[in-house]
């Protein structure tokens, strides 16, 4: 499987890669990963914020290969794409992934079910997954790295 | 038929004690059990599990095993039915068998003191499809403890929710009243893994 597989399936499609867009991500993954550290908020939320910024370095670096993904299953083939745009380990996907699921349950019927320590632990997963992005970024894609991104 | 539930359809193929007996074994077809074991998670009277184990074993569905003075049990794998019957458990009274084999490795390390089902499959409202929802208190990661809750998900072909607690995380809530965790604490919950003892210390 590669994105070249995943765009014959029509999973992806084309888009050209724009460093004002990707400089633009950048800002909302900074935004969220301060959000999801306040500790007035509920763990739900703290846990359903640094999903979204997680979702948002997914959708980078996938800008940054040239594609974003269709409409169906989006979040969720965003998250998948890790894997052959960064080459983030699998094990590590699937932790984005069950916060994935576990923030679709939390908004319909499963209100609290998140504890601190598991927004904590998913804080720190996703700023390590900002690191590897940025220093992808500064390998393969250099030109779209804001030059005001610190690490 | 799709309104009948797997708990429910549990309880009409199986009487409680053999769904206990056979969610035991068949849960966990790698393990021995030995009487007193098997009591303690059935629940119920020694007289009616003794007499459930005695119709299995004459059935051909489970062995009894002797190891010095101890009689241990485990599932026939020689049966006719053993894969069939295993699947029907796993997919019915299994669950918390399921996750209690999921969860064994994390128990004996110290890294999961209390762990119980919780929602639906315990209330035996669940359906076939109905997601396992599941209260962890202890150490572990909800990163390290993905493959096995995937591993258990595959088993069943239902989808688990995990929610892992620290100790700490746990009794400070149910102090100060957080509302999930008291009412997790008032509905019907199976255990999979420490006892009841051990969650009673949590709620105070």
């Amino acid at each position: 499987m590669s994105l070249r597989d995943w765009l014959d399936s029509r999973w992806i499609v084309r888009h050209d890669p724009d460093p004002a867009e990707v400089a633009e991500l950048f800002g909302v993954v900074t935004r969220d990963l301060q959000d999801a550290a306040v500790p007035r908020l509920s763990a739900d939320w703290r846990l359903g914020i640094a999903y979204n910024a997680a979702l948002q370095l997914a959708t980078m670096a996938l800008v940054a290969e040239g594609y974003r993904t269709g409409r169906e299953r989006a979040h969720e083939r965003t998250i998948q794409s890790l894997r052959y745009t960064v080459g983030i380990p699998q094990a590590r996907i699937d932790l984005v992934d069950a916060v994935r699921r576990k923030r679709n349950l939390i908004n319909y019927e499963h209100a609290g079910t998140t504890s601190d320590s598991e927004a904590a632990e998913f804080h720190s997963a996703v700023i390590a997954l900002r690191g590897d992005v940025i220093d992808w970024l500064r390998r393969k894609h250099r030109v779209l790295l804001p030059p005001d991104i610190d690490i | 038929m799709g309104s009948i539930s797997s708990d429910s359809a549990s309880q009409v193929l199986f009487g409680a004690t053999r769904r206990g007996v056979l969610s035991l074994l068949f849960g966990q077809p790698d393990n021995r059990f030995y009487f007193r074991e098997i009591l303690r998670a059935v629940g119920g009277g020694s007289g009616a599990v003794q007499r459930e184990l005695k119709l299995l074993t004459e059935a051909g569905l489970i062995e009894r095993d002797r190891d010095g003075h101890q009689v241990y049990y485990t599932p026939n794998r020689q049966s006719p039915i053993f894969e069939e019957l295993r699947t029907i458990v796993e997919k019915t009274a299994g669950a918390a068998g399921v996750l209690r084999s999921a969860f064994e490795s994390f128990v004996a390390s110290g890294d999961i003191l209390v762990a119980f089902v919780y929602g639906s499959t315990a209330r035996g409202g669940a359906t076939p499809r109905s997601d396992v929802d599941v209260l962890i208190v202890g150490s572990v990661t909800l990163a390290d403890l993905l493959p096995a809750l995937r591993a258990a998900e595959a088993r069943l072909g239902r989808e688990v929710n995990a929610s892992v607690f620290p100790p700490a995380e746990f009794q400070t809530k149910f102090r100060r009243g957080n509302a999930f965790v008291k009412r997790v604490m008032a509905e019907p919950k199976i255990l999979v893994a420490g006892d009841q003892h051990e969650l009673e210390g949590l709620a105070r």
